[in-house]
């Protein structure tokens, strides 16, 4: 009977690390193949959102005209979702419908309370005012938000964010989301929604431009929940 | 083997669980201490699971594999102990570069268990190499 050739250590070695490695590119393809997909250059409803807010006065996080006779107070977390309820379906009628005349200004007071992708969010939302942008940007944030506090909020995001806004400044913006004057305006919206006693997102503010604020109490996050509030409180006004 | 050969991967192992149980205790009731911040952007990022799996129990699971090869003894034993540690080395690897290049954020506890189990993958190939000569012996 021959004698059997033991394998050698580096044979044997060789062939353990090539297991190991078929198996941490198993576990690394099951991974990636887990990751969602890069967003697209221009996100969702971009169009939509740039055509709504076309051609109506923004300075910092307000939008609207600045006689409007009724103001609101909207506070919001980036990864809310009940925000983006409120931001999707009922917004976009109070811009059509009352900013736009003229009849509303609303200003967004933006909290990051979540998690560090609200963090990162509030910082690029409050970068977009300081260009009055922030409007458009926080509406196309809300209509592709991502699934709270999975690292949605990518540099690949922030970039097709910058893209799908128009007039955004990308590179200004990106510079501006890290500065001390983005910092100092999170840190003024967290003072004022704990001196307005806010525990939750989104929460609503209205009153007569230079009057009292008077909390809405939101029953619904669809139109009915907000807009019977504006109808009354313009009547209000108008007497 | 060496004394330290014998020693130091029961260490690793050991260290290893501690550091994935500790995660997955501080994830379900909150305070994950993060000397150097970034814990919990990696913690809550997509790269921290694979599906519904937590990667601390996948962790978990891999120090545990290794637990039960360090028991057995012969070339055999090492040469899977050798596969395993390879597996997660690799894997660690992957995880170091997505918490540098991608996340920009470095969670201290994934990655004092990656260089652990990079470590241990070193050690074992050092077992592999003695277990041959005691056995050639």
């Amino acid at each position: 009977m021959p004698p059997t050739v033991q394998p050698s250590f580096a044979q044997r070695a060789g062939l353990a690390i090539v297991a190991g490695l078929l198996m941490a590119v198993v576990a690394i393809v099951v991974s990636l193949a887990d990751r969602p997909g890069p967003p697209p250059s221009v996100l969702k409803d971009a169009v939509a959102v740039n055509a709504l807010f076309k051609g109506i006065p923004e300075q910092g996080n307000t939008v609207g005209a600045a006689d409007a006779p009724l103001q609101l107070v909207v506070f919001v977390d980036p990864q809310c979702p009940y925000c983006r309820q409120w931001e999707t379906k009922v917004l976009p009628l109070l811009v059509s419908d009352y900013v736009r005349p003229g009849k509303l200004q609303i200003t967004v007071q933006i909290l990051h309370f979540i998690g560090p992708d609200s963090t990162t969010a509030a910082t690029y939302l409050e970068a977009a005012g300081m260009q009055n942008l922030l409007w458009p940007t926080i509406e196309l944030l809300y209509q592709n938000q991502g699934e709270e506090n999975s690292g949605w909020f990518t540099n690949a995001f922030v970039r097709s964010l910058g893209r799908s806004v128009h007039g955004l400044e990308v590179a200004r913006w990106q510079r501006d989301a890290h500065s001390s004057t983005v910092s100092s305006a999170l840190a003024s919206s967290e003072a004022l929604a704990s001196q307005s006693k806010v525990d939750s997102t989104p929460t609503l503010l209205l009153g007569r431009r230079g009057g009292p604020l008077q909390l809405l109490p939101l029953k619904t996050l669809l139109p009915q929940g907000t807009i019977p509030f504006i109808e009354t409180a313009l009547k209000g006004t108008a007497q | 083997m060496s004394k330290w050969l014998r020693t130091l991967p029961v260490a690793l192992v050991l260290l290893g669980i501690a550091v994935c149980f500790y995660i997955l205790e501080a994830k379900a009731h909150g305070g994950l201490a993060c000397p150097i911040g970034g814990c919990e952007k990696v913690q809550s990022s997509v790269y921290s699971h694979i599906g519904s799996l937590q990667l601390p129990v996948l962790g978990l699971l891999a120090y545990l594999c290794l637990a039960f090869a360090l028991l057995a003894s012969g070339v055999k034993a090492r040469m899977v102990e050798l596969a395993i540690a390879s597996a997660g080395a690799f894997f660690s690897l992957y995880l170091i570069a997505i918490q540098l290049f991608v996340l920009q954020a470095i969670c201290m506890w994934c990655a004092v268990s990656d260089l652990g189990m990079v470590l241990f993958a070193c050690l074992s190939l050092l077992r592999l190499q003695a277990e041959m000569r005691t056995e050639a012996s």
